[in-house]
């Protein structure tokens, strides 16, 4: 177990390399960051010396050491719009998003597991044929749709929830939460929702479809020629094995909903880091964009490596090291 | 004369298949008695596990028992509500499956089935339920 | 003996249009209503995108036969110009049923060249990697775990706003269609290299692979005749759903200010602009381009999952 994980984390930290060069790529490449700083005005000597200072004229593994290292200490340099530290634009901006993340996952996972078990087990019925067909639906409507319609029938028909922001929101050492109020939480819920479709559907699907699968497997037979009740057969049996695949690509897909809140957040007007990186993009604020690239680079290889370790707890046959399936 | 065990009346299975309806087990019927060994034998996809699969109650729809009965110590068994039928597998009709290695779920041991299957039928605890194996494999 | 309904049993001589009318493919698609709807609406679709020019009762996009004074007329009614308007008109006077059909031609152009580039990248990158094997394989592989782990408009928007970054700006309008082509493609690619990769490596096992080798014909050409026919059911499965993604993604990106430009406008600029509207009581100007981009991911997404069901051995 404990090679397996040292493994992992080797082959987390080679990714993180990567995407370090890429960020510095960006950052050192793409548009000019002196002139960026300076604006257009000021003089060639001027330039120049902002440029020695900022050690650009430096070798190259020399600046890349040096970004690995402000990285490091989480240090991301100054935005180019809003002349503020980076690390500090988003670590203002964080809880929200983190906030809007984890209601939408809890409702896809909720929501989609249920409905993908239901699908699986009474598969010829009305309601799952309902609930296939609008899931069919749910991934041909873009994202932006969703929330557009959202806020048409909630916000402005129905005049029930609020249409953008957050709400009001409480500090609590240092993190602002929206959960705490009651407008926080009412503002909170048609993004979460809107948020959460795609990866409902998607996870319905496959959970339906794996659960189907393994119905249809022998010792589920067995199970049933052995006299087992439904419910042992289904929830101890079929579920628990339909979960093992299920684990792996939910465990990836939660981990990319905090990427996938940039068009919600634009939607809703949520102060996200979503919706910080839109702006960084249309106004190619390149720091904004290299250091979100790193958080989001950063989320993604922990999740990965705590649905590594949590496919190994839960399937025997890896564990005797029989290979995965 | 004793009564047999399991009898078949005039068994009909059928598939209805996209075109047309095809049947799987054509009119069989045969009587089992107490310590009796029937043999059937057919080549492939003549029905034989068909059959079996009726006894037991285990066929997939779309295919089901069109006509016919079956008798289990002369208690009709092909029409139980499967509440009912999942009682009387495992604990008075048994099937064995052509493939062992694939017939257990590989998430749990085998110890494990075999006492839930155990505890589904008998009242046991879990300690009792587990001694019952030991007993019985020596 | 009760008799059985065997097909194989009643075997005539049919033409060769019968024989594929009757085949499994055809017959599924003829069993299922929705997936003939499906494949109407698409053809539709697409073919008045491709006749906009000819079939748009307006020009929406000609700055000369625009008039404010036609502006804001709602659906199936004449502006105060006198000009009949079937779906409306925007803000700016032009016929929303010109500016979806212009539009849809727009996001259709975006997402099939996407598509299709993505489909190029990732059947050539997939022969590669099962080709060659060892490091060009791994490398080729881990690259493509990352870009299926990441969202696509993360991807993409990384992309435009690197070009936006390097292309000077009196180029960027020219380039914009292409930069976003390109985004799309490179945010889709892994799932082909994914496939053709595992039906090569199968492939390049087998004898007349060494053979072809021994004989002095290039093994990649043989695999290319080889694995290509093999793999094309579910490339053309990935490849439609890969369509109606690359649409949905076109019109995102679109929407949010980074897609095509103004003067180009898609579906979802269309729908960018219509939003403005929509709480001031103009509803139509979003609600058509709004319902035709629906409309298409749907017809494109029912069609490719009915080709998934059809092409799949097991399900039958």
């Amino acid at each position: 177990m404990l090679a397996f994980i040292l493994r992992r984390l080797a082959q987390s930290i080679v990714v993180m390399a990567v995407v370090a060069l890429i960020a510095f790529m960006l950052f050192r490449y793409v548009g000019d960051p002196v002139a960026s700083l300076l604006g257009q005005d000021s003089r060639l000597e001027d330039f120049e010396e902002l440029r020695e200072r900022l050690g650009l004229n430096d070798p190259f593994y020399v600046q890349f050491g040096r970004f690995i290292g402000n990285a490091l200490q989480g240090e991301f340099g100054i935005s180019y719009r809003l002349q503020q530290p980076v690390s500090e634009l988003i670590i203002s901006r964080l809880p929200a998003t983190i906030e809007l993340a984890f209601a939408s996952a809890t409702i896809a996972l909720v929501f989609g597991l249920t409905l993908g078990v239901f699908t699986a087990l009474k598969p010829r019925s009305f309601a799952s044929g309902v609930i296939m067909t609008l899931s069919l639906v749910g991934v041909s409507l873009p994202t932006f749709l969703i929330g557009i319609g959202l806020i048409y029938v909630f916000a402005v028909e129905l005049q029930w929830l609020p249409s953008f922001g957050r709400g009001e929101v409480v500090d609590i050492g240092g993190w602002r939460t929206g959960l705490l109020t009651e407008t926080g939480l009412r503002a909170l819920i048609l993004p979460a929702t809107t948020l959460s479709l795609f990866r409902l559907t998607l996870i319905m699907r496959l959970v339906g479809a794996e659960m189907l699968e393994v119905l249809r497997q022998d010792y589920i037979r067995f199970a049933r020629a052995r006299g087992l009740s439904k419910r042992a057969i289904n929830f101890g049996h079929a579920l628990k094995n339909t979960m093992v695949p299920v684990i792996t690509i939910t465990g990836l897909q939660l981990g990319s909903v905090i990427a996938f809140s940039i068009v919600t957040e634009t939607v809703f007007q949520w102060p996200g880091v979503g919706s910080l990186f839109i702006i960084s993009v249309q106004v190619v604020d390149v720091p904004v964009m290299a250091a979100y690239l790193m958080f989001i680079a950063f989320v993604f290889v922990v999740i990965n490596l705590i649905v590594d370790i949590l496919y190994f707890a839960v399937d025997p046959r890896l564990r005797v090291g029989a290979g995965r399936r | 004369m004793s009564e047999p065990i399991i009898s078949v009346r005039n068994l009909v299975v059928e598939f209805p298949l996209r075109r047309g309806l095809f049947t799987a087990v054509d009119d069989v019927s045969f009587d089992i008695m107490p310590g009796e060994i029937l043999g059937v034998v057919g080549e492939s996809g003549a029905g034989k596990s068909m059959t079996g699969a009726a006894i037991i109650g285990l066929i997939e729809p779309p295919g089901h028992i069109a006509s016919g009965e079956i008798y289990l110590k002369g208690k009709r068994i092909d029409n139980l509500p499967p509440e009912e039928m999942s009682r009387l597998r495992g604990k008075w009709i048994g099937m064995v499956f052509q493939d062992p290695l694939t017939s257990l779920n590989p998430l749990y041991t085998v110890g494990q089935q075999l006492i839930e299957t155990i505890r589904r039928h008998l009242p046991m605890n879990e300690a009792q339920a587990s001694q019952r194996p030991i007993d019985d494999l020596e | 003996m009760s008799s059985t309904n065997n097909p194989a049993v009643t075997e005539q001589p049919r033409s060769r249009f019968q024989r594929i009318w009757d085949s499994d493919i055809f017959f599924s698609f003829r069993r299922s209503p929705i997936t003939i709807v499906a494949a109407l609406v698409t053809l539709v679709l697409i073919l008045s995108a491709l006749f906009a020019p000819w079939i748009a009762p307006y020009d929406p996009f000609n700055p000369a036969s625009l008039n404010l004074m036609d502006g804001f007329t709602p659906p199936n009614s004449e502006s105060m110009m006198g000009n009949y308007s079937l779906l409306g008109s925007d803000h700016q006077g032009r016929d929303v049923l010109s500016t979806i059909l212009y539009g849809s031609r727009i996001s259709l152009f975006v997402g099939i060249s996407a598509t299709l580039f993505a489909m190029a990248m990732g059947i050539s990158l997939g022969l590669l990697a099962g080709y060659r094997g060892g490091t060009i394989d791994a490398v080729i592989m881990r690259v493509a775990d990352i870009q299926l782990s990441f969202p696509a408009i993360l991807i993409a928007l990384l992309i435009f706003g690197i070009a936006r970054g390097i292309i000077p700006p009196s180029q960027q309008e020219n380039m914009a269609v292409w930069v976003l082509i390109i985004a799309i493609g490179l945010s889709n690619w892994a799932q082909f290299a994914r496939t053709v990769r595992g039906a090569t490596m199968v492939e390049r096992q087998k004898d007349y692979v060494s053979a072809a080798k021994l004989i002095g014909v290039h093994p990649l050409r043989i695999l290319i005749r080889h694995v290509l026919p093999n793999v094309l059911a579910p490339v053309l499965v990935i490849g439609t759903i890969g369509l109606a993604l690359a649409i949905i993604e076109e019109a995102t990106l679109s929407f949010l200010g980074v897609g095509v430009p103004p003067t180009q406008p898609s579906l979802g600029t269309l729908i960018r602009i219509g939003q403005q509207f929509l709480f001031s009581g103009e509803w139509w100007i979003l609600f058509f381009p709004a319902m035709t981009l629906i409309l298409l991911a749907l017809a494109v997404n029912l069609l490719g999952d009915w080709l998934r069901d059809a092409l799949n051995p097991r399900l039958r």
